[in-house]
Formats: C-alpha cells, structure tokens, sequence
C-alpha cells in the first residue's frame, strides 16, 4: 500500500469500520512507516476538532442567562444552528429550568419561596430566548411521563384530525390568567421508521412556526410546549411531515378558548 | 455503581426510592439563608438534604427520559457530584444556592449523556492521549478556552467537509458514506482527506 493511500484510509482506521484486509494492510504500513505514523497523530487530531462541543458549562450559563463568561455569543450560537446534539441539550437545559420553576409555583413553601420570582422571570427569559433562537417551541417528551400536574401547564392530547373528528375528539382547550402554556403531545400514526419529522404549525394560513428533524419518542409521541404569550385565540394548525420526500403528513388541529 | 450505592447508602440520608418526587414539605421551618442550608446539608441534616435534593430530582427530570435505563445511576452520580462540590465549598453565592444546584444537575446530566452516547472508538484511545479529566467542571477553565478555540476553527471549515466529518464520527464507513453521497468511493476518500488538509492547516494558522 502506498502512503498517500493509507492516509485517505486513516479516518475509517480510526473509526473502526475498514474492511478487515484493509484494516491488517493499513496495521501493517503503520509500523513500518514513521511517516504513516505521523500522519495518524494528525488524523487523530482531525477526530478531536470535528468532534468539538459545546462544553456543558457553557450549555447551562448560555440557558441560563443568553450568554457564558467569556464567551461570544455568536461562536455558541453558530455551533447550536449546526449541532443537533447541542441544541437538544440546550433545549432539556431550559425545559429542566421550567422544571424547576413550575415546582416552586406548586407552593413548595420554606427555603423555595424567596427563589420563585427569580425563577419565574428566569423562565421567561428562557422562553423568550428560545423564543428567538431555536424557536418557541419546546419537546418536553418527560412531561407526559411524569404523572404529576404541572402547575400552570395544560397537558392536551392531539389525534390527527380526521382521528379526532371521527371520535368526536375535537374539543376546546380552555385558558385562563393561570395558564402559563400548554403541553401539546401529538399521538402520530405515522410509522416511526419513517425519519425525523418537519413541523410547521399555521394559524389560518400564516406560518407561526417550523422545524425540521425532529425526533419522536419511542412510543411515536411528539410533545411540544406553547407558552402562553405565544398563544392565539382562536385555532392552531399543526402540520408534520415525514419520509424521503416529506410525502406522508398529518394534521392535527387546536382550539384555544380564553 | 455498588461504590456508589454504598456511599449513598452510608450516609443514611438520601432516599432511593424512585417516586414520589414531591414529598409533603408544608411543614417546612421559615426560610434559611443558601449558606445555613449548605451548613445543614453537610451536616447531615434531615430537611436540607430534602430540600437540596428536591431541587435535583425536579431539575433532572427533563433528562429522564433521554437517560433511559441510566435515569437513576446518573441521579447517584448527581447527588454525589452536588455532595462533593459542596463539601469542597465551591459554592460562593455568586448566584442563589439553587440556582448553583440546578447548573450542576444540568452540565452532570449533559456530562452523563454524552458519555452514554458517545461512540467510543478503541483505537482512538490506545493512540495514548489522555483525556483531559474534569476536577470541577464549572471552572475548568483552561480546558474551555481549548474548547473556544476549535469551535472557533471549525466554524471556518467549510460546510460540506464538517458533514463528512459528522459521518465519519458517527462510525459510518467510506462505502456507505460514498452510496448515501452518490459519490465514488475515492472521491469520498479523497474529500474527506482534503478536509482534513483544511482544517490542519486551520489549526496550524491558529497555533493550537
Ligand atoms: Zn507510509
Ligand atoms: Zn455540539
């Protein structure tokens, strides 16, 4: 085998998936080729800067606060558009915030009062900065799971529509001064394996919201937080789209009565 | 994960059970300042200890449901982790003492799930560079300005050659990379080689 091949080749060395008379061809040049060996330092370095993340210190100041000490904010912000894994990160990071929040505002009493202002405003402003960044909606697949109320938040389940009506399911979700948003899980019939979904939620015909890959919980749940601020009267259409060519769709549909 | 049972254990002091994650707490005494509560808690106080570790099952819980299986062993490792920092005193009140709990659960979870889901590739680690290991992870400062610097690179590496990159990460190899690119099996090695000429020569331009 010659060098410059054995160079293009390192990568899938490294990652464990050369064919196995490659992979013995390439061991062996190795330890005969210093420079080969070289070469395998600086293919490794290659996996360290490909690889590189947000450090989750920055993470959690960044939904925190919409900044990290030291930081710029465009560096974090560009990683986040092109990282998945980073933005689902961040995206439980807030949710672990409103957590938080709506379990002072059960009245936890003692030590918790005096944090719920703080908390409150805080949870705001991580709605509103993911109101401006990833968008103003949030998975929040747990709350489904957790048996417990939340306080402040509707928990709705959506069918799709044609579902819904043909089981007379369409009802109005009711809002009040305390409602601080609603916990939307749609219960797709969409087959799992047909990839991430696209969503897109309309008001009439203006598009409030989008987003593409989106991932479902095992059971093929998709649940989404609307904050209340973000909420109009009236109806919301939700749209999703899965496979290749974004062919098979659903529609659900909710009615908000304030 | 029986060290840490059995520490968690030996204090006596911190519940295992899974459920329920609030408990009854209307009969809590008047507010303590964070730093009583720090006092309390090391000191193995009943109430602290629930109080602290209410804020860490309800911060925690977004995770549960990307920890699967782990929910509880990184539960463990959280507690021990807020213990252990705690201890050491790196509590300040920079910030309100849940606050500080709430960013530990936060970056021990992300921590925890990126261990989990990480591929780890056997002949990456026996090239011998060590793994930089985090004493405390909300000052680890030297290794974040590492960090700031490769996102920072990487950021200027071309598009197309960080979703080569991505494939190549997530252990996939050149035949499939080339079948899902339509591309030829040597054109694909021979772009993820220039990519890694870019970027080596983006790294070098930067010094690190
Ligand atoms: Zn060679
Ligand atoms: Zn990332």
């Amino acid at each position: 085998m010659e060098c410059k091949h054995v160079s293009e080749l390192l990568p899938w060395y490294l990652n464990e998936t050369l064919p196995e008379g490659e992979r013995a061809d390439v061991e062996h040049h190795l330890a005969a080729c210093p420079a080969c060996g070289d070469d395998l330092g600086r293919a490794h370095k290659a996996f360290e800067l490909f690889n590189q993340h947000l450090p989750s210190r920055v993470l959690v100041d960044y939904a925190a606060d919409g900044e990290a000490a030291g930081w710029e904010t465009s560096l974090i912000e560009n990683h986040l558009r092109d990282c998945e894994e980073c933005s689902m990160e961040l995206t439980l990071t807030r949710q672990s915030l409103l957590q938080l929040e709506s379990r002072e505002k059960r009245g936890g009493a003692g030590h918790g009062r005096r944090f719920s202002r703080f908390y409150l405003f805080n949870g705001l402003a991580a709605v509103l900065i993911a109101a401006l960044g990833v968008g103003w909606l949030m998975t929040w697949q747990d709350l489904q799971q957790s048996m417990e109320p939340q306080a402040g938040y509707r928990v709705v389940d959506l069918f799709p529509q044609e579902a819904a009506q043909r089981s007379g399911m369409d009802d109005k979700t009711a809002l009040d001064e305390n409602t601080n948003g609603i916990a939307v899980t749609l219960h797709s019939q969409l087959p799992l394996d047909n990839g991430p979904w696209r969503l897109e939620i309309r008001e009439n015909d203006r598009l409030i919201w989008e987003k593409d890959k989106l991932h479902r919980d095992p059971d093929g749940r998709f649940t989404l937080i609307l904050p209340a601020t973000m909420l109009p009267e009236g109806a919301l259409t939700v749209l999703v789209y899965s496979g290749d060519e974004k062919t098979a769709s659903e529609h659900y549909r909710l009615l908000l009565d304030r | 994960m029986q060290a840490v049972q059995n520490l968690v254990h030996s204090g006596g002091m911190i519940r295992t059970d899974p459920s329920p994650i609030y408990m009854n707490d209307t009969e809590r005494r008047p507010s303590l300042t964070d730093q009583q509560l720090v006092d309390r808690f090391l000191d193995n106080d009943t109430e602290a200890f629930q109080q602290i570790d209410d804020w860490i099952r309800a911060a925690s819980r977004s995770f549960r449901f990307r920890l699967g299986d782990h929910w509880e062993d990184a539960q463990q490792e959280i507690r021990l982790e807020v213990m252990r920092l705690l201890r050491r005193k790196s509590f300040q009140g920079r910030s309100s003492l849940k606050t500080y709990v709430w960013k530990v659960v936060c970056h021990s979870c992300i921590d925890y799930l990126r261990k989990q889901h990480s591929k780890t590739f056997t002949t990456l680690e026996n090239l011998g560079e060590k793994e930089a290991v985090t004493a405390d992870p909300l000052d680890s400062l030297s290794q974040s300005d590492t960090a700031k610097a490769l996102l920072g690179i990487l950021q200027k590496v071309p598009e197309e050659c960080r979703n080569l990159w991505r494939m190549i990460l997530a252990g996939l190899p050149y035949a499939q990379m080339a079948g899902s690119l339509g591309i030829s099996e040597a054109t694909t090695r021979v772009r993820v080689h220039r990519c890694r000429q870019k970027a080596a020569a983006l790294r070098e331009k930067a010094g690190i």
